[in-house]
């Protein structure tokens, strides 16, 4: 069964200056407190896990203007999966952060969704102190 | 030296499984003897009817909105004000043995404490307390960890992987391929979640919980004081007990559950006066929640399948009993019992057949909501035994725990220390209890509200995917103690209505803000 989990962060930082730090998919570990690198090779990002675990990654839309990134995870356990994360400007300057995890099976959307949510939680501690 | 605390859990026990509780299944001369010495409690609610959330308010002492663990899946935070933090700081070793499920299970980045322990050959992880100091987690300084079979990664099933490898393949497979709660089904009837074990007795969960409580036990000095929670996994679901132990009670010589009803005509007509969620996961068009199979239809039980189920309880009953037996009996021997206060209740109940239901789920109903809940008060505090029917809750265990190590009461408790009559629950104005349901994942949203007083239970449903906030219960226990005629809708009963929801808007938390993630689905 396909499903999904979707967790958002408003972050009191320009757009802009969000997507400057997340557009780039290469520094996904930067603010990803589970992973220690994410080197990509062409249309795909290999994440390295704290443990040392690596896992490769299709990267399907990588676009600055829609500000939106996403990926597909190749694990066995996974009959589908696609992340996408999305940076929205808000009128008054903040951002607005959205990742959503969608997987076969569902369950697995937790799990993995749990993990972008402390990613999100994370790149708004750096923004926030930085802006 | 103060009084030490036994402080005995199980994980969705009913109420109704205890002899001194009028049970008939199973044997339970230890909890009953305890009964009879203490204080026996009639009317124990939970504020939650699943495991993280009731389990959070054990420890701080307050309701779901207020802790924030709202569902299975949050967790709940170290920083969280917990008694077992201020039982430490008064001196008391602290002590969970067993199950504490205060951290979700399912954590493949080990990004929790509990599930670190054991691989770290640990008992125990230094966080930082709500008041900013830093201290064991939740107060314990010894967490010696296991949940219903070898699942996650605790001490229990690093301990069996590494001692018993054989016993692993035994257990009832919890998850199914799509990382779903099991629908599969076994034993002599193909009843669901039921699996012959042929686990060694003393190796399964229930022993292994109290060999490990009576080794820490045996590791305290005579002079100590001490907290510990015993903490039995059983007789949560799956129910595969050891196959040695199925002599115990067979299902083909039992009566079906007093909640059960036989007729499909009059059971589905009952669940019918019932608010639409209910009537929707009998039929199997709606599954709210992770606790249960996503694809068992309820309306699939039949009558020998849940007769195999309750045997199966009854024998996991009867091992706790056993076992508590065991660690009583050190403790004897030890010469503390005239100052060690057990209590023994559980974290929830199970529906067992009542509707025709298993499991649980956002179901404010007797089989979850009605739990055992016995207070033995150290002898020397020379306390009368008794029976309340007042209504309490598992929110009042963390003022009860401090009260008995001689804490004053935390502002930041919602509970009040367990009355130890009727007259002492009058006298303290103890009279409600609240119980609240809320669950969304995967596009289905659940909200209940529930007040138990004067002798009566209301549930509200709030707006969500099933309920447009309209809907709800209202049950007279005493008259009508199966809860099959709900009064929600009788206009004799509409002023009592309005009294209680009144009521229960005054008292019920505002929800914490922001609320709490849910990060894993149990």
């Amino acid at each position: 069964m396909y499903g999904g989990v979707r967790y958002h962060i408003e972050i009191d930082a320009p757009v802009e200056a969000v997507w400057g730090r997340i557009g780039d998919p290469a520094r996904l570990h930067e603010w990803f407190p589970d992973f220690s690198a994410s080197p990509v090779d062409g249309t795909t990002r290999t994440i390295v896990s704290n443990s040392g675990v690596s896992i490769d990654e299709e990267l399907l839309i990588v676009d600055p203007l829609l500000r939106r990134i996403q990926y597909s995870l190749n694990l066995p356990i996974l009959a589908k999966h696609h992340g996408t994360l999305d940076a929205i400007g808000l009128e008054d300057g903040r951002t607005l952060l959205m990742y959503t995890t969608d997987t076969e099976p569902r369950i697995m959307s937790l799990v993995i969704g749990s993990a972008t949510a402390r990613g999100l939680r994370e790149i708004k501690r750096q923004m926030e102190e930085s802006h | 030296m103060g009084r030490k605390v036994l402080l005995i859990t199980t994980d969705q026990q009913r109420y109704d499984t205890l002899g001194c509780n009028g049970g008939v299944y199973s044997r339970t001369p230890v909890v009953d003897g305890l009964a009879a010495q203490g204080i026996r409690y009639e009317r124990a609610h939970p504020q939650s009817v699943v495991c993280m959330p009731s389990r959070s308010t054990m420890i701080t002492g307050q309701h779901p909105s207020t802790h924030g663990v709202w569902m299975n899946g949050v967790p709940l935070p170290t920083d969280s004000p917990s008694i077992v933090e201020e039982v430490h700081r008064a001196g008391y070793a602290t002590a969970l043995i067993g199950k504490a499920h205060f951290e979700p299970y399912m954590d493949p980045f080990g990004v929790f404490a509990e599930n670190r322990l054991a691989a770290a050959e640990s008992f125990s992880e230094d966080a930082r307390w709500h008041d900013g100091t830093m201290g064991p987690l939740y107060g314990f300084d010894h967490m010696e960890l296991a949940t219903h079979g070898p699942a996650a990664p605790l001490h229990y099933s690093r301990w069996l992987l590494l001692n018993h490898p054989e016993a692993l393949a035994g257990f009832f497979p919890v998850l199914d391929g799509d990382f779903e709660v099991s629908a599969e089904g076994g034993g002599d009837t193909g009843a669901v979640q039921v699996k012959d074990n042929p686990i060694a007795r003393e190796v399964y969960h229930t022993d292994w919980v109290a060999d490990r409580t009576i080794s820490w036990l045996e590791g305290r000095a005579q002079d100590e004081d001490w907290f510990c929670w015993m903490s039995f996994p059983d007789p949560h679901h799956p129910w595969d007990p050891p196959s040695s132990e199925n002599h115990r009670v067979s299902w083909r010589d039992i009566d079906l559950p007093e909640g059960y009803i036989a007729s499909a005509a009059e059971r589905e007509a009952v669940l019918s006066a019932k608010p639409r969620h209910w009537m929707d996961w009998y039929t199997g068009r709606v599954v709210s929640n992770f606790e249960a199979p996503l694809k068992w239809v309820p309306a699939t039980l039949e009558a020998d399948q849940l007769a195999e189920i309750t045997a199966k309880n009854a024998i996991e009953v009867e091992m706790i009993d056993e076992a508590i037996g065991r660690v009583l009996a050190v403790i004897a021997a030890k010469g503390w019992d005239d100052d060690v206060d057990i209590i023994f209740t559980t974290d929830h109940g199970e529906l067992g057949g009542d509707f025709g239901l298993l499991f649980k789920g956002p179901y404010h109903t007797a089989g979850l909501m009605r739990l055992p809940l016995i207070w033995r008060p150290a002898p020397s505090a020379k306390v009368d035994p008794a029976t309340v029917t007042a209504p309490v809750g598992l929110v009042d265990l963390a003022p009860t725990i401090g009260q008995i190590v001689g804490l004053a009461p935390a502002d930041w408790m919602e509970g009040s220390a367990l009355p130890v009559t009727d007259d002492d629950a009058a006298s303290r104005g103890i009279e409600r209890t609240l119980t609240e349901w809320d669950s969304e994942l995967f596009g289905v949203a659940v909200h209940l509200r529930t007040i138990t007083r004067d002798g009566f239970t209301l549930t509200m449903c709030l707006p969500g995917t099933s309920h447009d906030g309209t809907e709800g219960e209202l049950y007279d226990l005493a008259e009508d103690p199966l809860e099959r005629v709900n009064l929600w809708d009788d206009p004799s009963r509409r002023s009592l209505r309005d009294e209680l929801i009144d009521d229960l808007r005054r008292h019920q938390p505002p929800a914490r803000q922001p609320r709490l993630e849910c990060v894993a689905p149990v």
